[in-house]
């Protein structure tokens, strides 16, 4: 960050001293790298991509603009203007000040709507933009409509350009690794995940968008005093592409970048338009954009700098982690007392029945078992346990917290961390990252994360790898970086969902040893679903066998796996392939 | 240690070579000599340096890029002759200003700094303001291809003009011809979505109820809507029915507005403007029968047109599409009457010089800027559409005083 800084102030410097046409070409970037970090904050952190932005660089241009006219000019030019705004006249800092805030609060508002959405947010975007471009239109008192708006003074000046730049540039960065940065990425690499690792994917959304709503403000009133005069139709889709357009090509994942997609684009414009004008050829530039950006998808789909920052890149190929002290996981408690009770769990999809009235229970420093041939409803039961599917009927307690109302988040955020069949870890963060998601959620500070997540990495024997990210490890490393980060929340209860699959059996026999230490050290209880009977059979002190949605038999795993209609469903569950399960949430 | 800064050698050099682009973008095209300085006396040979922020590609292309050919043609013709006077060469540099404003800020900004006479901005308000402040702040005189919003002129300062009648005069010229059609009650259609569409009904209503007419209804459409059913429906049921209907839409919501109007047999006159002056309209055949318009001239290959047809054809091997071709060849043409005014290639004397313009001969007929608001006043044909031909109804110049105020 320190770099960038340094990079944006030197290039204002230099360009303070250069002559009008490239100091206005270098406000003019400068201005644009506000709004591409911006919409780094939302699209890159998030996922989602925004076409909403440019709305409140609008928003943000026109407030600043009638605030810092001069009461003559705005008889002439916005002469129903009310008598307030009429008389008020600040100087330009104050008024871009207003701006960020009108900005944010159109942030603020479209937010609750854009938080709560996800597939479709993008779309909705296209919405808001299209919403602000109205109002900006219709509010003719305000901003004369869709004539042009003019008399703002010009004082978006190199140094007052770069200043803004790089305020913006240290917001992104800083979001990026905050509480609620990290806890946005994670939701962009799997939202499933996140919620079951106690991300409140709205709230993070929410903080993600207005914050970003705030920084294109900046670049709404620097742009103001830059043009001196324009319309509503500057801020819509033309400008939205020029920001996404430089986004994209640097690579939306992370603060780098969006500084290298500005300067590259701005580059390539450039460049292009004075040999175009030079030789006549005037098609040049837009040739250019289309195929930088075509080469760009084709040799680096996620951008020149990818997902990463490169300062990240760098930690996990040099340094080894220097690890934090151990840390307690849980307060000791008692062994034996019910740390999960799910009872009459009911569950319909349409006509089917997929939990009839089934009921089981976990005991702390105890591991159940939970079986049954494929379809027979064991992850409904965990969807249901864990809040990501909605049960008809339910009681589930969670201690004594009754969770059977509250959300995934709130659920891991009580105690209740999961493992998932599939792997889902969040790809694109590091390994050290995957499991600081959760430590957030169970309510450290992020320094505080960054140690406890070492820690827990040790614990499971993937230290080795904190820097690397998840994607990038094996498939039995990846499952110990899912324990890591479901122990991060401080469980009471640990599900676990096939954990050994794909292992052979000295494998299994490994993983049972360490799951019995690691329930040991976290002081909480173990819910073990798996295919294999043999790892079932020596690591659960009770076992749940499930069969069309009912509970069939519930005990100690010896006399229930001797019951004939266990014995039935097993036989017929035993023909089967183990990859009974797509994901967690289609299963029944 | 997890959260460092400090990027790679990879992004180091990626970015500094990108910054090695972006600043020898900057420094190229900067720092030329600056022509007014060293300007010879009045009265001496010198090189007129036209700078051309254009919008060559973009939206407004359209505009600028036929304006530009005519330009260009004339200064060839000029240039071949000796120059304006046979001493005044004319020397154009043209950048691209990509239909954008900002850009168009920066170009100007080149323009200005490679030492120009004078500075010619894109077709359009927006970025002809953001260009036309720069010339303004260092004294040259800008002028914008045929942006129409007479509020272009005012919100930059007294080096700003424009080579289009204002949207008040056109507004004012149908106004007068509905009267002299002996139309009492008008309805006018506008769209709040462009300044074009917003004010021309507007102005015409203005004008319209100040000969003693009346506007008895005033409809509004959203640009691109795919129905005017509902439009149609309430000018059906007004009470008195108008004779007349005049809109600014063009395309493509004026040939879904008439085709619903006369589909729903409204037999009421309609009155467009400049907007609609394009192939698409004739192409309406009987719908379009007897709609009337105003524009800047017929683009017929007879007359004084007749000359350009020919010497344009033999510069660039087409014949001209649209009056924006004649438009520019037009703009060259005051520009000699202002500098054989001046007879001088310094901004200042160019500027003088073209505030007090009269009577420049173009092709349409005469420009003039003495005694106006720094939009050309110049004469306004009008066009009404006979067997999907155009035929000229006649030019027309109203005096400045009646003109309806431009609106701020």
């Amino acid at each position: 960050m320190a770099f960038w800084s340094l990079f944006i102030a030197l290039v204002g410097f230099l360009g303070s001293g250069m002559s009008k046409a490239p100091q206005l070409l270098l406000a003019n970037a400068l201005t644009l790298l506000v709004g591409v970090l911006a919409l780094q904050i939302f699209s890159g952190n998030s996922g989602i991509l925004s076409f909403g932005h440019v709305g409140f660089v609008g928003v943000s241009a026109y407030t600043t603009g009638i605030l810092s006219m001069t009461p003559i000019v705005k008889q002439t030019s916005l002469s129903s203007l009310p008598v307030v705004l009429q008389d008020a006249s600040f100087a330009f800092p104050i008024a871009m000040l207003c701006g960020v805030l009108a900005a944010t609060l159109v942030g603020v508002l479209s937010g609750l709507v854009i938080a709560r959405l996800r597939d479709s947010a993008s779309i909705a975007t296209v919405g808001i933009l299209i919403i602000i471009h109205s109002t900006l239109v219709g509010a003719e008192d305000f901003t004369r409509g869709s004539q042009t708006f003019y008399g703002v003074k010009r004082f978006t000046s190199v140094p007052v350009a770069a200043t803004v730049a790089i305020i913006a540039l240290v917001i992104a960065r800083w979001f990026r690794d905050s509480k609620t940065g990290i806890h946005v990425r994670a939701s962009r690499d799997d939202a499933i995940a996140a919620s079951s690792s106690g991300v409140r994917i709205q709230q993070s959304q929410f903080k993600a968008w207005v914050l970003s709503a705030a920084v294109a403000g900046g670049m709404g009133s620097c742009y103001a005093g830059l043009l001196g005069a324009f319309s509503p139709k500057d801020f819509y889709f033309t400008l939205t592409l020029t920001l996404l357009t430089m986004l994209i090509v640097g690579g939306s994942g992370s603060v780098a970048g969006a500084v290298v997609g500005v300067v590259l684009v701005m580059a390539v414009i450039e460049n292009l338009r004075k040999i175009g004008d030079s030789i006549g050829l005037f098609g040049l530039t837009n040739a250019g954009l289309a195929i930088i950006i075509l080469v760009t998808l084709y040799l680096r789909p996620k951008g020149v700098m990818g997902f990463h920052e490169p300062e990240e890149t760098r930690a996990y190929r040099g340094d080894s982690p220097i690890l934090g002290e151990a840390i307690p996981l849980a307060d000791a408690l008692p062994a034996g007392e019910q740390v999960l009770t799910a009872t009459n769990i009911t569950k319909r999809f349409s006509g089917l029945v997929a939990l009839d009235d089934a009921s089981m229970f976990v005991e702390r420093g105890k591991i159940s078992g939970l079986i049954g041939p494929n379809g027979s409803g064991k992850s409904t039961m965990v969807n249901c346990i864990t809040g990501i599917s909605k049960a008809d009927s339910a009681v589930i307690q969670l201690g004594d917290l009754k969770i059977n109302k509250e959300k995934t988040w709130k659920r891991a955020r009580s105690g209740l961390g999961r493992t998932f069949q599939n792997i889902r870890l969040f790809r694109e963060l590091t390994v050290v990252d995957n499991v600081v998601v959760a430590c957030i959620s169970a309510g450290e500070s992020v320094k505080a994360s960054d140690k406890s997540a070492l820690s827990l990495l040790n614990q499971v024997g993937v230290l080795q790898h904190a820097y690397r990210f998840a994607g990038e490890l094996s498939f039995g490393d990846q499952r110990r970086v899912e324990i890591a980060r479901a122990l991060a929340l401080k469980p009471s209860v640990l599900l676990l969902d096939e954990p050994a699959a794909g292992m052979n059996p000295a494998e299994s026999a490994e993983l049972l040893a360490q799951f019995r230490q690691i329930m040991k050290q976290a002081n909480a209880g173990m819910l073990l679903i798996d295919h294999d009977v043999t790892l079932i059979r020596s690591a659960c002190d009770s076992l749940t066998v499930l069969d069309h949605g009912r509970v069939i038999a519930q005990g100690d795993p010896e006399t229930v796996l001797s019951l004939p209609e266990v014995h039935a469903a097993y036989l017929g569950w035993g023909e089967e392939s183990s990859d009974d399960e797509n994901s967690t949430n289609n299963e029944r | 240690m997890q959260r460092k800064s400090g990027p790679s050698k990879v992004t180091k050099m990626v970015v500094s070579l990108s910054a090695i682009m972006l600043l020898s973008a900057c420094a190229t095209g900067d720092g030329e000599a600056d022509a007014t300085s060293s300007a010879p006396a009045a009265g001496e040979a010198c090189t007129v340096k036209v700078g051309v922020a254009g919008s060559q590609t973009g939206g407004l292309a359209y505009i600028d890029v036929p304006n530009l050919e005519g330009f260009e043609l004339w200064a060839e013709q000029v240039n071949a002759a000796g120059g304006v006077d046979g001493k005044f060469t004319i020397e154009t540099s043209v950048k691209d200003t990509r239909s954008d404003a900002a850009q168009s800020a920066t170009v100007a900004a080149e323009l200005v700094a490679e030492g120009i006479s004078i500075l010619i901005t894109p077709g359009d308000a927006d970025p002809s303001i953001a260009a036309g402040q720069l010339a303004q702040d260092e004294g040259i005189a800008a002028v914008s291809w045929f942006g129409s919003s007479p509020i272009l002129p005012l919100a930059v300062g007294d080096h700003m003009f424009s080579n289009a009648f204002g949207d008040n005069t056109q507004a004012k010229v149908l106004a007068d011809h509905a009267t002299e059609k002996g139309y009492k009650n008008a309805y006018t259609l506008g769209s709040p979505d462009s300044a074009y569409t917003n004010l021309l009904p507007g102005y015409f209503k203005e004008a319209f109820e100040a000969n003693g007419g009346k506007v008895v209804g005033e409809g509004t459409f959203s640009m691109g809507q795919a129905s005017f059913s509902v439009i149609v429906d309430e000018i059906k049921a007004l009470n008195p029915a108008p004779d007349v209907i005049m809109t600014p839409a063009y395309e493509p919501d004026f040939p879904t507005f008439i085709k619903a109007l006369r589909g729903a047999g409204i037999t009421a006159a309609v009155l467009g403007t400049d907007g609609i002056d394009s192939p698409t309209t004739l192409a309406l055949a009987d719908i379009a029968e007897g709609v009337t318009y105003t524009t800047a001239g017929v683009l017929k290959n007879e007359g004084a047109m007749g000359t350009f047809f020919t010497d344009y054809n033999a510069k660039y091997g087409k014949d001209p599409e649209t009056i924006y071709a004649v438009t520019g060849y037009e703009l060259g043409l005051t520009l000699d009457a202002v500098v054989k005014q001046a007879q001088s290639c310094d901004a200042d004397a160019i500027w003088q010089a073209w505030s007090n313009l009269e009577g420049a001969q173009g092709i349409t007929g005469e420009i003039s800027y003495k005694g106006g608001d720094r939009m050309a006043i110049r004469e306004v044909a009008l066009v009404e559409i006979k067997n999907s031909e155009r035929s000229l109804v006649g030019t027309f110049s109203p005096d400045p005083a009646t003109v309806p105020k431009a609106q701020l």
